[in-house]
């Protein structure tokens, strides 16, 4: 009698701390994503998406987690942190174990108000952000490198391989991705003695570069680190080119992406970009691609671009820790196992995977490419590495 | 319809209605705007507390674009004046909320006088494009001023209390936005009500016609101008308080047009009509994810297109208010009364 009284209140105490679990049940893991699924930023968004489903549908297909199918809960803030705000509130309500999409800087700026608020485990893979680490928090992971480390890395290649004559510029929208795209390129200019001339800021969405690139050729530059994301690096372009200002130009990794390179097309300048995910439509990325026409539909194929990779590895990432706690799933648990990954395969997509950093952050090694937009090819020019 | 209708008091005469069926029904309304949260999700609590905030917003874009008839689209900046405003006097200078949020307001309504006084002798297209201007200088200004703003990386604002409330308990900052927007309801009534309100509508309808009737039309313009953007200022507090983190993205271009839009669907001029229109157009989203859910659609892309279709629904809305119902919702709500009390004798 007194045996099962013993049982009676160990299974009490046990079973509420998994039933209260949001997100789980006996039978499903939900997660969430907060994403830019429409208006102009909604190319990240869908890519991220389609990512994050590819990661979930792998894991399914070998029969879920424990027996648990996964499915991923959407919503679409459009850019507009007051969205995504509200997005997730809503993803809270109706249960999420964890958030696998987070948008922009200034989304997830909104959001993590509420994430420290309800500890919710969260992977921040669209967009870095260093509100998202600084400072640490253990439920909230990140993947990939700084901007700052994306324009160190080519301003330390373009001075060892291209050795302009001229001084250093940069020209980046004026949000906090421009002010981290500066940060890198000054950092890069002091730590390596580089000559340079003071950043010029553009608004975000600009299109017409005429009046900052005169500024920059009275200037005499030698190199510019264009810290735009989709639009402005053709634009840029456009203006080099009619001033026949023949000089290195470090980008963006949206500066590798397809759409970028047809727009850049007819100015006939090759530039260069910096990522921490391998070309999409990369060698290394074959099996990826392989692995989208298994699992997705013909729309979410279209959808697939750079981003798609981020948030497949995202949510890989969360989807094996989740594995790893075994039936006993919780938030904590899933936190800890986060934490104790040290070399997840990512598949060749990038760096292996490693969260065990004093900053829970992963895949922060940076591959240079040399994005030649007349051939339409993306070469890569150096392996991951870490500039830290 | 209702007769022995005599004021015989300056008290009856200037009481906001002496019907007390209106009263009973205000006290029902304020009873189950007080009772909401209880009966709603957080996700509605959010969107219950956006709506009272934007009614806030779009009655104060009332004052100046209802009833003085001073197109302006700026509202955008006058929300990041109070917003940062208040988020700075929380933040550095430990100001209680209860003081923050109202001289958040008091700093926009001074701010506002810098594009009132040089907008004086315009109106129409080119008082909407100099205030247009000024909202895009507003947020230059919150970019490049870092060491004060924070610049490009946003304003992040601590958990605070007002009136014991706490403005990260979704409840509390519910009823933080309630107790704001009843008073801001009343206020404004009153304001319609009074010598500035009359003086406002007269400069609205024929501005030199009130001149010649000996309206100072300097004077109730300036003062249109700061009291409609005190009380945009405040709705920009209480978004700060909301959010917890500001950005000059929080306060984008559209938001400008989104409360014109508002007006323009509620009914402009009419204090009803803001919270009409404020209140249908937060609303559709909701109302079109609920409608999506009826058919069928099912997505697992919760939001993914209801917001695109806000987007539609509101210009389609516009044109057909425009063209069909220029009184917008409260004048389909005015209609529907007086057929309804008249009826069956209704025409």
């Amino acid at each position: 009698m007194k045996a099962l009284t013993y049982v009676a209140l160990a299974l009490c105490l046990g079973t509420p701390a998994m039933a209260q679990t949001p997100g789980v049940t006996d039978t499903e893991i939900v997660l969430g994503a907060v994403l830019p699924m429409s208006g102009p930023a909604s190319f990240p968004g869908l890519g991220a998406s389609a990512g994050s489903r590819l990661a979930i549908a792998e894991y399914n297909a070998k029969g879920g987690i424990h027996g648990r199918t996964v499915r991923m809960l959407v919503e679409d803030d459009g850019y507009v942190p007051s969205r995504a705000y509200q997005g997730l509130v809503k993803l809270a309500d109706d249960g999420i174990l964890a958030l696998v999409g987070t948008s922009g800087g200034g989304s997830l700026g909104a959001m993590l108000p509420v994430i420290d608020e309800k500890k919710i485990p969260t992977m921040v893979s669209t967009s870095v952000s260093n509100a998202a680490v600084e400072p640490v928090r253990p439920y909230v992971f990140m993947l990939g490198a700084d901007y700052e480390d994306m324009f160190f890395a080519q301003i330390k290649y373009i001075s060892e391989h291209d050795k302009p004559e001229g001084p250093y510029a940069v020209i980046a929208q004026d949000d906090d991705y421009g002010a981290h795209v500066e940060a890198g390129v000054m950092m890069a200019v002091e730590k390596l003695g580089l000559p340079s001339v003071p950043p010029v800021r553009f608004k975000r969405g600009q299109k017409d570069f005429s009046a900052e690139i005169l500024r920059l050729r009275s200037q005499g530059i030698g190199a510019l680190a264009v810290g735009g994301v989709i639009a402005e690096t053709p634009g840029v372009l456009k203006e080099l080119a009619k001033l026949r200002m023949n000089i290195p130009t470090a980008h963006a990794h949206t500066g590798a992406i397809d759409m970028t390179a047809r727009l850049s097309a007819p100015y006939n300048m090759a530039y260069y970009a910096a990522d921490y995910v391998v070309p999409i439509a990369s060698e290394a990325a074959a099996g990826f691609r392989d692995l989208a026409r298994q699992h997705l539909g013909e729309e979410e194929q279209k959808s697939l671009n750079r981003f798609s990779l981020t948030g497949y590895l995202g949510t890989k990432a969360v989807l094996a820790a989740a594995e790893a706690c075994g039936r006993e799933l919780t938030r904590d648990c899933l936190n800890d196992n986060l934490k104790k990954i040290d070399a997840l395969d990512s598949g060749g997509l990038s760096s292996p995977l490693d969260f065990t950093n004093d900053r829970n952050t992963a895949a922060r090694e940076v591959q240079i490419v040399r994005v030649n937009p007349m051939e339409n090819t993306v070469e890569p020019l150096t392996g991951f590495v870490s500039y830290r | 319809m209702r007769t022995g209708h005599a004021v015989e008091t300056y008290g009856r005469l200037l009481a906001l209605t002496t019907n007390p069926i209106t009263w009973a029904w205000a006290g029902a309304l304020v009873a189950a705007l007080v009772a909401l949260p209880w009966a709603v999700s957080g996700h509605l609590l959010v969107v219950s507390t956006t709506v009272l905030i934007a009614t806030v917003g779009v009655v104060g874009l009332n004052v100046l674009t209802g009833t003085t008839g001073l197109i302006s689209l700026g509202q955008s900046g006058f929300l990041a004046i109070g917003g940062y405003a208040c988020g700075l006097l929380i933040r550095d200078l430990s100001l209680p909320t209860e003081l923050a949020v109202p001289l958040a307001g008091l700093i926009t309504g001074t701010l506002s006088l810098l594009i009132g006084v040089p907008s004086l002798r315009l109106k129409g297209l080119y008082l909407a494009i100099t205030t247009l201007a000024a909202s895009l200088i507003v947020i230059h200004i919150i970019l490049y001023a870092e060491p004060l703003t924070g610049g490009p990386f946003g304003l992040r604002i601590p958990d605070v209390s007002f009136l014991g409330l706490r403005i990260a308990d979704g409840r509390g900052m519910y009823y933080i936005a309630l107790i704001v927007a009843v008073l801001t309801v009343v206020f404004v009534n009153n304001l319609m009500r009074s010598r500035s309100g009359r003086a406002w509508i007269a400069l609205r309808d024929h501005d030199i016609a009130a001149k010649s009737m000996g309206i100072d039309l300097v004077r109730y313009k300036l003062l249109s101008f700061f009291v409609s953007s005190s009380i945009v200022g405040v709705a920009g507090a209480l978004m700060a308080l909301q959010l917890r983190f500001i950005t000059a993205d929080v306060f984008g271009l559209f938001l400008s047009i989104e409360a014109l839009a508002m007006l323009l669907v509620g009914g402009v001029g009419s204090v009803a009509g803001a919270i009409l229109g404020a209140a249908f157009i937060v609303l559709l989203p909701e109302i079109a994810r609920g409608l999506l859910a009826l058919v069928g659609w099912t997505g697992e892309t919760g939001s993914a297109h209801v917001f695109e279709i806000r987007a539609v629904v509101t210009g389609v809305l516009i044109i057909v208010m425009l063209r069909i119902e220029p009184d917008g919702l409260i004048g389909i709500w005015r209609r529907t009364k007086r057929y309804w009390l008249q009826w069956p004798l209704s025409v």
